[in-house]
């Protein structure tokens, strides 16, 4: 796992759920009570502009985690 | 991006200064970004504003990205929704700062024609602004048909007519997004069509742009540096001729020079030798921004802060109505912490410059004011009248060499926009400080048992548009006036007295009275205000005494015994004085 993409992730996520982010915290939609579907365009928003990638419209529905976003993200980075 | 801040204490108004500094490269890019956005928290204490909207779709986006732009403008968004509702059902609710309309219009597009839509709307904003008492911000259609041309049209002539709406233009910047106006992605997940780079530039004009120009008061000036700020280069160092003038520069002054042609003074600041100054406008005529244009300059080796008191006492206004630009952010330090409610802009490239004054909060107004175009040309005006005031020992004949003359006009409906604005503005000669919205004073306008008096002032040297507004209303035998208020750029005439006097005569006509009692308020500027009651009235005033009631028909005869060298008239009537 790329530090540099996972710190960059985490930051995003602790910005728009307005929490602090552990370094080895696991973070999942289905547990964070802010991260409902306006949230999570803005997750998306962010990490597409911050990392220079872009989704798709069923990519967009699938990354519901910090881990899926960090693997996502290595994932459009790959040569 | 991080800043040290001691957070035991609150910042200084030097690190706000800086931080704010910091900010500007995310808040002014040319495209903010999300992620930038998302981080910047401030650490200077911002206004709460309550703002209600009324949608059908999301506003959430626009929310969530809006922070960092109103905070940077000293405000703190709280916004309370309504629920998704294509009718725009109003009701009564709790009073808010502001009330914004958040409109898809193309979900209407198969049910109405644009005069329909634009008719529909005009009756739901008739029953909106019966309900609201704040500014009513409304956003335009954003598409780029024939429809939404003749909707927006339509819109524009309805904002004018009703009193506290304004138009917000969404189109301007789709047209300028083209198709990355729009994210189909997100509308799969929240019902928005707004892709991420729209949202931000949305935001952007709702925190720094439509918010204050209705919330706040308008920056009356711009006070620039001279040396890498309007020029590449150092005068001292390099000489006038050596300076280089890049393209982005002359852009930069010649919208400078727009700002000016709105009603915003300029003046310049600099640490030079003002005799090297004197030669480099006589030496650089490819210059766009010519010394006529500036109403004041402060060049001396002098600290900056004493400059810009020197400034502020020129043109008549307080520093927190000036806007410093400075290339060296010492010198926007140093300045914050003498004024620290002095606004400060980093002069960075002469293009993000010329953005940030593009967009920089209390820069736009909501509404265009004739008197805004008067300013400047008054303010030449006063110093010719200092001259003739040293001129002779005689008060009268100053006056009638002046040739002064009042137009005085009773429940004004077209002079609305201007008396809101005199007394949300005006701060040393006001009385009351009521600083009565443009609902209010609509209200008042209507009363049959109120009185509003506007008035314009003029001499033989400057228009001064109109400059006092009395607003009153009728209690058994006195008529208590509410609140008065008169522009700075009147006083020093020695017309108060009658300008006033006047105003109340107006207002008994139609609700005679014997008495008239004077409200007042202390606040932290309107000595002046204090002071002109407390002769007039012939009795202490003071934060413990808040009233004075004058027997009216004494003191008019002892107005009238002046018989001071004034034309009065009254709008649609004849000379009466």
């Amino acid at each position: 796992m790329d530090s540099t993409i996972n710190d960059e992730i985490r930051a995003i996520l602790s910005a728009v759920l307005k929490r602090p982010v552990g370094p080895d915290e696991k973070v999942v939609r289905r547990e964070e009570p802010r991260w409902d579907s306006l949230k999570h365009i803005e997750i998306i928003f962010a990490v597409e502009d911050a990392l220079n990638v872009q989704y798709d419209e069923d990519e967009v529905a699938t990354l519901d985690s910090l881990a899926a976003l960090v693997e996502s993200v290595e994932l459009h980075r790959a040569p | 991006m991080t800043t040290s801040v001691d957070t035991t204490t609150g910042p200084s108004s030097a690190d706000v200064s800086l931080q704010k500094a910091e900010w500007q490269q995310v808040l002014f890019a040319e495209q903010p970004r999300w992620s930038d956005l998302m981080r910047l928290t401030p650490s200077w204490p911002c206004r709460p504003l309550a703002l209600r909207v009324y949608r059908n779709h999301a506003f959430e986006f626009i929310a969530t990205a809006m922070q960092p732009f109103a905070a940077y403008a000293g405000l703190s968004v709280e916004i309370e929704y309504g629920d998704y509702d294509d009718s725009l059902g109003v009701s009564p609710a709790e009073p808010v700062d502001a009330t914004i309309v958040w409109f898809d219009f193309r979900r209407y597009r198969e049910r109405l024609d644009a005069p329909s839509l634009a008719g529909w709307l005009g009756e739901r904003l008739v029953a909106m602004r019966s309900v609201e008492a704040g500014p009513i911000l409304v956003t335009n259609w954003d598409a780029e048909d024939d429809d939404a041309i003749e909707f927006n049209q339509r819109l524009l002539a309805l904002t004018k007519d009703l009193p506290g709406i304004y138009l917000c233009d969404l189109r301007e910047i789709a047209i300028a997004l083209g198709n990355g106006y729009t994210d189909l992605r997100a509308s799969r997940f929240t019902g928005t069509y707004l892709s991420a780079a729209a949202s931000t530039l949305i935001a952007r004009r709702f925190g720094f742009r439509w918010l204050p120009g209705v919330l706040t008061p308008r920056l009356k000036a711009v006070a620039v540096d001279l040396d890498n700020t309007l020029y590449d280069g150092v005068l001292g160092e390099d000489g006038p001729t050596r300076l280089r003038l890049s393209e982005g520069h002359a852009d930069l002054q010649r919208r400078l020079l727009r700002l000016r042609d709105d009603g915003i003074f300029l003046a310049a600041v600099s640490r030079n030798d003002p005799r090297d100054v004197e030669l480099l406008w006589e030496a650089r005529d490819d210059f766009p921004l010519r010394p006529e244009h500036l109403s004041a300059q402060a060049v001396s080796w002098d600290a900056k802060s004493v400059a810009m008191e020197t400034i502020a006492q020129r043109l008549r206004i307080g520093v927190d109505a000036i806007l410093f630009v400075d290339d060296n952010p010492g010198e926007l330090a140093s300045v914050a912490s003498a004024h620290p409610h002095m606004p400060t802009l980093h002069a960075t490239t002469p293009v993000e410059t010329l953005r940030a004054l593009d967009l920089f909060p209390g820069l736009w107004q909501g509404r265009a004011s004739e008197t805004d175009a008067l300013r400047i040309a008054d303010l030449q005006a006063s110093t010719e009248r200092k001259a003739l005031e040293a001129a002779t020992d005689d008060p009268w004949e100053y006056l009638r060499t002046l040739r002064a003359r009042l137009i005085l006009a009773l429940n004004p409906e077209d002079q609305i926009d201007r008396l809101h604005e005199l007394s949300t503005k005006t701060n040393q000669f006001n009385l009351a400080l009521r600083r009565l919205s443009a609902v209010e004073v609509t209200r008042r306008v209507q009363d049959p048992e109120h009185g509003v008096v506007s008035i314009r002032l003029s001499d033989r040297l400057s228009d001064s548009g109109i400059v006092g507004t009395l607003f009153a209303h009728h209690d058994g035998d006195a008529l208590v006036v509410d609140d008065l208020c008169i522009s700075c750029r009147a006083l020093g005439r020695q017309l108060e007295d009658v300008m006033i006097s006047e105003a109340i005569s107006l207002v008994l006509e139609r609700l005679p009275a014997s008495r008239v009692t004077f409200a007042f308020t202390a606040g932290p500027r309107n000595e002046p205000a204090r002071s002109w009651l407390e002769r007039f009235g012939e009795q202490a005033v003071s934060a413990d005494k808040m009233q004075v009631t004058v027997d009216w028909d004494d003191k008019a005869r002892e107005i009238a015994a002046a018989a001071l060298p004034v034309t009065i008239e009254r709008e649609g009537n004849e000379e009466v004085g």
